[in-house]
């Protein structure tokens, strides 16, 4: 950028700078303020390329996309087309054009790699369009360098690789990401029961037990617990076993504060014992 | 088979790659270079620059501090600090912290403490009852302040837009808890709770010591505090670099993901200082179930069982937002306190300076995060046992009825349908003749929740908010009579064995809303 340039970007941004804050007691600035300071900042400076981007990430996120567009297309005749790209990346997928979105997104970390909104855009992206290998790269660029991880990033990468059409071989790499999750944040009832439904699914009913036995100390042995292991003990046909998860929960039910999830597990509980005793 | 072999190659991949950063993200507090020796060191003669508890609970504490002192001290009783003295080393921790892990403490039983060289009278603090059982005094205190970060809020650089309003706040409930307190004048803050917005404008480190460490300084070397993330823990809405620098939007972030933080000071996305800060619990080692992340957790103070939601990441995707659900409903499950406390930011019901309608009041502008709150989750409080949901977002106070099943807009609501009612078939209002008791006459159930709004403890403002949502309670202290408070204040929650009662203190240290739940 040019000496003249950069002057003029800099008293342009200032401006933007004074028309955003100045006078203001504002916390929580709402869309309808934003939008009345971007369309002053743009009367203002008709040439700033950022003060369109940002008005059209505000139509795309409050869903006004004729006007989104306007602007994208605005803000690429005035500036380098990288810029736009991430917003307008987010505009092409908030509106499903998800092969549109890869573009942008791919324009974009071609010079900022590391940026993570994007990152995550992408994989979502390719997620959409079935390239689940894509898909995988990018959570995993993701979590590689992110410096902090929860449950739900290993559920949403084990859900992604479910939703390829081998199930069998699927099953074995989702359960590899969630105890991946495991090994990394610890056992957590949100990772060890989607494992534990994985395990059933494909009727490794030991796999089953044995997860969902670890939950008994994390969970204090809850009767709602007790209930999950007895579904499973159902499903692989050990009905004595189940029938002692039921009557365990039971009988700790009665000494827990009665709300009205535990009045439906109780009535869960009798429906399977009634089941069992058909079985048995 | 190509697909089936590309496939796992690319699951390979992605295994290698995370495996081998696995080492250097468990962020484990659980030990220490073991000095447990029986002498008092003498490493540094300065105060931290910020010095607080963590995890208090009935056997342990985390003293955490910045500063240049490398171990900590404690000590039985009153002080002072003697020769028997147990001292841990530290571990350093992010953010440039340390943290001493103290446990085989004794339950209910105060303690003083030093963190190097530096003692003082006000470093003290008494361990949690045993879990099931309420302190010796007979009462849980708890203190919860929501948007109060206004002691670092400028607008623009240097202008101070609401300067000394959360130190009022503060001295409000000084002020009441030496003179007014019914139960014990003085009484120690048992759970400190921060409802999210309290370090404006970005929650940024510094912000965080002008705000929190600066203000509360007292309180926090003596009571464990417990925060939940605001939006303006999350720095500015995310903006396109111009070529030059990002324009600031703060609070407005929408991200679900903790590793997207920006701020003024510093442009490239990374980790939200609140979880460098706080030292939470992943585990349930301090009651509660494991949740696997310090976005949300849970933790048994005494008989009062509390629960911190993330309804500013977690919520914002729907996976998150499912797992954190279903550890919710494992938790509660699990639960079997006299009492559950939950505490989010953004509210279920609200119609201050947000508006917790579906249908936005412009054509701009709803607040997902409230409106999936409320569908997804208010249905799991009135199933599994809730007492008592705290948010703020909104600056002001707002109280509800005794609520079961209002998920749609305000003007859904109907007080018979989704409140307790009173003799005369009206809204109870939860005091006086009409408090709560916990399995409702009327359902025979517990199965209702009291919601509250808490965020006027840093300013107070309502924009186009009328304080009008019909499921809140009248307000007899509002010269308006309408049905929230326009002031500054805080709650105090008081949990006895048998009664839970929540006060909205005002900054002269007035109380101006009473709630009672019985059982």
């Amino acid at each position: 950028m040019s000496q003249p340039n950069i002057i003029r970007a800099r008293i342009s941004l200032a401006v933007i700078s004074l028309l955003c804050c100045a006078g203001h007691a504002f916390s929580h600035p709402g869309d309808e303020h934003k939008l009345e300071q971007l369309n002053a900042v743009i009367t203002q400076q008709p040439s700033l390329q950022s003060a369109y981007i940002q008005r059209a990430a505000l139509y795309t996120r409050t869903g006004n996309y004729p006007l989104a567009e306007k602007d994208f297309e605005a803000a690429q005749t005035l500036g380098d087309l990288y810029l736009v790209s991430h917003e307008l990346g987010a505009y092409y997928f908030k509106i499903k054009k998800y092969v549109a979105a890869v573009n942008q997104f791919t324009n974009y970390l071609e010079h900022y790699p590391n940026h993570y909104p994007t990152l995550e855009y992408r994989a979502e992206a390719y997620r959409e369009i079935g390239k689940t290998q894509k898909s995988l790269e990018d959570f995993s660029h993701f979590l590689e360098t992110s410096p902090y991880t929860n449950p739900g990033h290993y559920l949403t990468v084990a859900q992604i690789i479910l939703s390829e059409t081998d199930q069998g071989n699927s099953i074995d790499d989702a359960i590899s990401i969630i105890d991946l999750g495991i090994s990394r944040s610890g056992n957590s009832p949100q990772l060890q029961s989607f494992a534990v439904q994985l395990e059933i699914s494909r009727e490794f009913f030991d796999a089953a037990l044995t997860r969902h036995e670890s939950l008994r100390d994390i969970t204090s042995a809850s009767p709602r617990w007790h209930v999950e292991m007895a579904e499973i003990l159902v499903t692989s046909k050990q009905w004595g076993k189940a029938r002692d998860q039921l009557n365990q929960s039971a009988v700790k039910l009665a000494d827990y504060k009665k709300t009205p999830a535990r009045e439906k597990l109780l009535i869960h509980i009798e429906k399977l014992q009634r089941h069992i005793s058909d079985k048995l | 088979m190509l697909m089936i072999g590309k496939r796992l190659i690319a699951t390979m991949v992605f295994l290698s790659i995370i495996g081998c950063t696995l080492t250097a993200q468990q962020n484990s507090i659980t030990t220490f270079g073991a000095n447990t020796s029986g002498t008092t060191p003498n490493t540094s003669p300065q105060k931290p620059e910020r010095l607080f508890l963590q995890q208090i609970s009935d056997v342990s504490v985390i003293i955490k501090w910045r500063g240049e002192a490398m171990q900590a001290c404690l000590a039985t009783g009153a002080g002072p600090l003697t020769e028997k003295t147990t001292c841990v080393t530290a571990k350093e921790t992010t953010g440039r912290h340390k943290e001493a892990l103290f446990e085989q403490l004794t339950a209910d039983t105060a303690y003083v403490y030093s963190v190097g060289e530096y003692s003082a009278p006000s470093l003290r603090f008494r361990t949690a009852p045993p879990t099931g059982s309420p302190p010796k005094d007979g009462n849980v205190h708890v203190w919860i302040i929501g948007d109060s970060g206004t002691a670092t809020e400028q607008y623009p650089l240097g202008n101070y837009t609401h300067p000394g309003e959360a130190k009022m706040v503060l001295d409000g409930f000084l002020k009441y808890n030496a003179e007014s307190n019914p139960l014990l004048k003085n009484e120690a803050v048992d759970v400190f709770l921060l409802l999210g917005d309290n370090a404006y404008i970005d929650g940024t480190d510094k912000e965080w010591q002008g705000a929190v460490f600066d203000l509360y300084t007292e309180i926090l070397t003596q009571s464990a505090v417990w925060p939940t993330i605001g939006n303006h823990e999350m720095g500015s809405g995310e903006l396109n670099p111009t070529g030059t620098r990002i324009v600031h939007y703060p609070g407005a972030s929408l991200t679900a993901n903790p590793n997207n933080y920006m701020s003024r000071e510093n442009l490239t996305p990374r980790r939200i200082p609140y979880l460098d800060i706080f030292t939470l619990p992943t585990d349930g080692n301090v009651g509660g179930v494991a949740s696997g992340t310090e976005q949300y957790y849970s933790f048994d103070y005494g008989n009062v069982h509390f629960v911190s939601l993330d309804s500013q990441l977690s919520a914002r995707d729907k996976i998150q937002r499912d797992a954190m659900r279903g550890w919710l409903i494992a938790d509660l499950s699990s639960n079997q306190l006299d009492w559950t406390v939950v505490i989010f930011h953004h509210p279920p019901y609200t119609k201050g300076s947000h508006d917790s309608d579906e249908k936005p009041s412009s054509f701009l502008g709803i607040d997902t995060p409230i409106i999936d709150m409320r569908k997804e989750f208010t249905p799991v409080f009135e199933d599994y046992g809730v007492d008592l949901v705290y948010g703020g977002h909104s600056h002001s106070y707002e109280r509800s009825y005794y609520l079961n099943g209002h998920r749609g807009d305000a003007n859904s609501f109907d007080e018979k349908i989704h409140s307790e009612l009173n003799s005369d078939g009206k809204a109870a209002t939860g005091y006086g003749g009409e408090s709560y008791f916990q399995v409702s006459p009327g359902s025979q159930k517990d199965d209702k929740v009291v919601y509250t709004v808490a965020g006027s403890s840093g300013k107070v403002s309502l924009k186009k908010g009328k304080l009008d949502h019909p499921a809140h309670t009248v307000q007899q202290h509002d010269p308006e009579r309408r049905r929230g408070l326009a002031e500054l204040g805080s709650v105090v929650l008081d949990a006895s064995s048998t009664e839970l009662t929540a006060r909205f203190i005002n900054e002269k240290g007035e109380i101006r809303d009473t709630v009672v739940i019985r059982r």
